[in-house]
């Protein structure tokens, strides 16, 4: 059901004009609001169109009936006409509101609204000519002053009060710094009538755009251009009759260019939030999982979803962290996003395929996304819920003994970065020293050397002197037996048995532990026969000194003695040290 | 006593330095550690942190520079060396080594798993202990004990003289380092030490070159896949 009021919206005083309604159905009652202000000079004519159209069999059938009255407008002013109501299948429907503004009549002006496309084309010259007051294009701004990525909406205008009857060479000014989007407009048919300085023109949007500043600082939309093709009156020349009255028309070219218009861009503030994405508007961010749970090796979809007003189509999608041993796949993002005057509205889809490939439970951390809020010029934070992904282990795979049936995996390295600086146990010394070649490290050597030396030499020494004493007793054994002998044969003259015994007991050891180095305390019988026959010593000789001792031994302590055994005895122990000297030189 | 003040006194900079660090102000630490450096003061440890915090700011020749000059003076730092990879492999140049024979490699590494100091303390330990036991040796009275002091002594004596070798090598690698690392963002190397030699090819920011011949401005370089030429002397900062 569509009932919709139609009018220019700027009159002249005494000017005609026509008001009509439309309805889209067959329709009832009609209400006509009150059209006091004006002066109905016809109607409400009806009439009524049924347009039938056949489409691969199928059929739609519109049907339009219009009510058309004739105005005047008497009285300047701006008046608004409520809206007219009408009764379809017993339901009442309205129609929208109209404002008519009625502007003072001029004198010498008007002529040029005659709206006759089958007016004769005389004279195709294309020529061009300057447009001036007549004819002009704007680009106008909603706003001039923005932030970066806010977005303003920019519209090509046309002014005229020239009969246009086409456009050519259309030049769309350079966006330059600005990301846009074009907002659908009507297709300009017949120009709308606008109050401009109290003047009429006739006005249309040639296009319209949203723009969002990609980068800060003054930014220049360039100039739009375009060559209208005006008709023309031709006047004074041929005076026919005719002429006068259908008037001579001819194609004019008129070229004309829109002024560049300045655009001051704001830098967003400084301190944006590390989940900064690029985003100004406001917008709600969503996040769900198709599955909770899933057996392993299965997919899952996350849906991300950013909703909201705002340059969507530019901001980065927000990231998600995911466990590492996740498999997640590049997200596939969508927009949905309507522009409109209002600026850009809509929702940003990203869709992350995830493949669990252990079993256990995945937590998908919320997603904080950070933009910048007009309204509230500051930036804000939202974040969507924690979602918790069950991994079961895959069923019915027997083979393996329900084990997973792919290759094991490396710990997969997420990051590298250098170890961590040394915090402690410095260990400073001045630069370039070093122990090798330091005062202390040669005198380690030496000092170690020396001390080797020098007890080498003390116990070489000692050795020598202990050796020297041996020597020394050797030699002197000889002396010092006959020496003792000689004390015995005092005693041998003095007959004193007792006294001769010992003494010359006394040299025979006494020899022996000086000849052999052995001290007298260890000096048995066997000792001295083991130290002779290393000595090699005849065994003859041996045996006569070990007999020399046994008889000297028994002699002292046996009761019948003789001097004359004595005088033997002496004798023979003298000859046997003589021969011992002679054997162990 | 004085060098105990001084290094206490250096002391508060370094964790001033590491605080710093810690807060993620890079420059800030770099320009506390520097002023370690510049203080006469040096140990492994301020370097790979110095390195860590240009490499945290995006420099990458002076923390690869760092890096190096850490390595060589605590060479057995896995940290480091971890690091240094890492960084080196951010460099624009990927420059092919020439395989080195593998026993002229682990020998190279074995050195490498002490520093000079150290090697110079298992040199003088080793040389006491040989000391120790040759006197054993000289002296012992049991047959088995001589036989075991002798041959330990002269283990003992082959490590001392070879870890004084080694010692002598470390600190050498140091002191007389022939190798410098590329600080200009892109360098030209030419044929001969003058602007008109003949283009030869073009190294990058981080790679490390060695210094073969030096004439007034310029260095005559090796690169590590042994292609040679002579670059300015101030485009690279030797280690």
């Amino acid at each position: 059901m569509d009932f919709t009021a139609k009018a220019p919206n700027v009159v002249r005083q005494g000017q005609q004009f026509r008001l009509t309604y439309t309805v889209n159905s067959q329709a009832g009652d009609f209400n006509p609001p009150d059209l006091s202000p004006f002066d109905v000079l016809a109607g409400p004519s009806t009439s009524s169109s049924t347009n039938v159209s056949i489409i691969n069999g199928k059929m739609t059938r519109k049907y339009r009936q219009t009510y058309t009255y004739v105005l005047q407008a008497s009285e300047t002013g701006k008046y608004t006409l409520s809206p007219a109501q009408v009764e379809v299948d017993g339901q009442t429907y309205q129609s929208n509101a109209l404002t008519i503004e009625v502007i003072k009549q001029k004198q010498g002006s008007g002529g040029q609204k005659q709206s006759s496309p089958s007016q004769a084309q005389k004279g195709k010259t294309k020529e061009v000519q300057a447009p001036g007051d007549d004819l002009f294009v704007k680009v106008l701004v909603d706003k001039d002053r923005v932030y970066q990525a806010e977005p303003l909406v920019a519209t090509i205008k046309l002014y005229s009060k020239l009969n246009i009857s086409g456009l050519e060479n259309v030049k769309f000014p350079a966006f330059e710094g600005f990301y846009k989007q074009e907002i659908e407009t009507p297709t300009l048919r017949q120009l709308e009538k606008e109050n401009v300085n109290g003047q009429i023109y006739g006005t249309g949007i040639l296009k319209k755009y949203l723009l969002f500043p990609q980068k800060s600082g003054q930014l220049t939309i360039g100039s739009f251009q375009v060559d209208c093709i005006v008709q023309k009156k031709v006047e004074g020349k041929s005076r026919s009759i005719f002429d006068d009255f259908f008037g001579s028309y001819r194609n004019v070219r008129m070229s004309v260019e829109s002024e560049p218009v300045g655009v001051q861009v704001r830098p967003l503030p400084s301190g944006a939030p590390r989940h900064f994405s690029g985003g100004v508007g406001s917008f709600q961010i969503d996040a769900k999982l198709d599955k909770q749970q899933v057996k392993v090796n299965e997919g899952v979809s996350l849906t991300l979803e950013v909703s909201g007003r705002g340059n969507l189509k530019v901001m980065d999608h927000p990231s998600v962290e995911f466990a590492p041993d996740l498999e997640v796949y590049d997200p596939k993002v969508s927009n949905n996003i309507e522009v409109s005057q209002r600026g850009a509205r809509g929702t940003k889809t990203i869709e992350y395929l995830i493949i669990p490939r252990h079993a256990g439970e995945y937590r998908i951390p919320p997603v904080r996304m950070s933009y910048f809020d007009l309204d509230q010029q500051a930036y804000l934070t939202r974040q969507t819920e924690p979602l918790t992904l069950q991994a079961k282990p895959a069923a019915g795979d027997t083979t393996t003994g329900g084990r997973r049936s792919y290759a094991r995996q490396d710990v997969s390295i997420i990051g590298s970065d250098i170890r961590y600086i040394q915090t402690d146990g410095f260990d400073l010394k001045e630069k370039n020293t070093f122990v090798f070649g330091s005062p202390g490290f040669y005198l380690t050597y030496a000092g170690g050397l020396a001390a080797f030396f020098v007890v080498l030499f003390f116990r070489r020494r000692k050795a020598k002197e202990s050796a020297d004493l041996a020597l020394l007793k050797q030699r002197k054994a000889n002396k010092f037996a006959r020496k003792r002998l000689k004390a015995a044969s005092r005693y041998l003259k003095q007959d004193n048995k007792d006294q001769f015994y010992e003494e010359t007991l006394k040299a025979l050891w006494g020899y022996m532990s000086d000849k052999l180095g052995i001290p007298i305390a260890d000096l048995s019988r066997d000792h001295v026969r083991g130290k002779l026959q290393e000595r090699e010593i005849p065994e003859e000789l041996i045996s006569r000194f070990v007999d020399l001792i046994d008889n000297c031994e028994y002699a002292r302590y046996a009761p019948a003695s003789q001097s004359g055994g004595m005088e033997q005895f002496y004798r023979e122990a003298l000859s046997t040290i003589t021969a011992l000297q002679q054997k162990l030189k | 006593m004085s060098l105990q003040a001084g290094a206490r006194q250096v002391h508060p900079l370094v964790d001033s330095a590491n605080q710093q660090y810690q807060n993620g102000h890079y420059h800030q630490a770099i320009e506390l550690y520097s002023q370690v450096l510049a203080a006469g003061k040096e140990a492994p440890g301020i370097y790979y942190n110095l390195a860590n915090a240009y490499y945290k700011s995006n420099q990458l020749a002076p923390a690869i520079l760092n890096y190096e000059r850490a390595r060589l003076r605590d060479p057995g730092n896995e940290d480091i060396r971890h690091n240094l990879k890492l960084a080196r492999q951010q460099i624009t140049d990927r420059i092919e080594k020439i395989p080195e024979f593998f026993l002229t490699r682990w020998f190279r590494q074995f050195i490498n798993l002490f520093s000079s100091d150290q090697w110079a303390y298992i040199s003088m330990a080793t040389f006491l202990a040989f000391l120790l036991l040759f006197s054993l040796y000289l002296y012992a009275g049991r047959l088995a004990l001589k036989k075991g002091a002798f041959w330990s002594s002269i283990l003992t004596l082959a490590i001392a003289v070879s870890s004084f070798a080694f010692s002598l090598q470390q600190k050498q690698d140091i002191v007389r380092s022939q190798e410098a690392i590329v600080f200009d963002a892109k360098v030209t190397v030419r044929s001969s030490p003058d602007e008109s030699g003949t283009e030869l090819f073009v190294i990058h920011e981080g790679t490390k070159v060695y210094i073969e011949d030096r004439v007034s401005e310029w260095y005559e370089i090796e690169l590590t896949d042994g292609s040679q030429g002579w670059l300015k002397r101030q485009s690279v900062e030797p280690i």
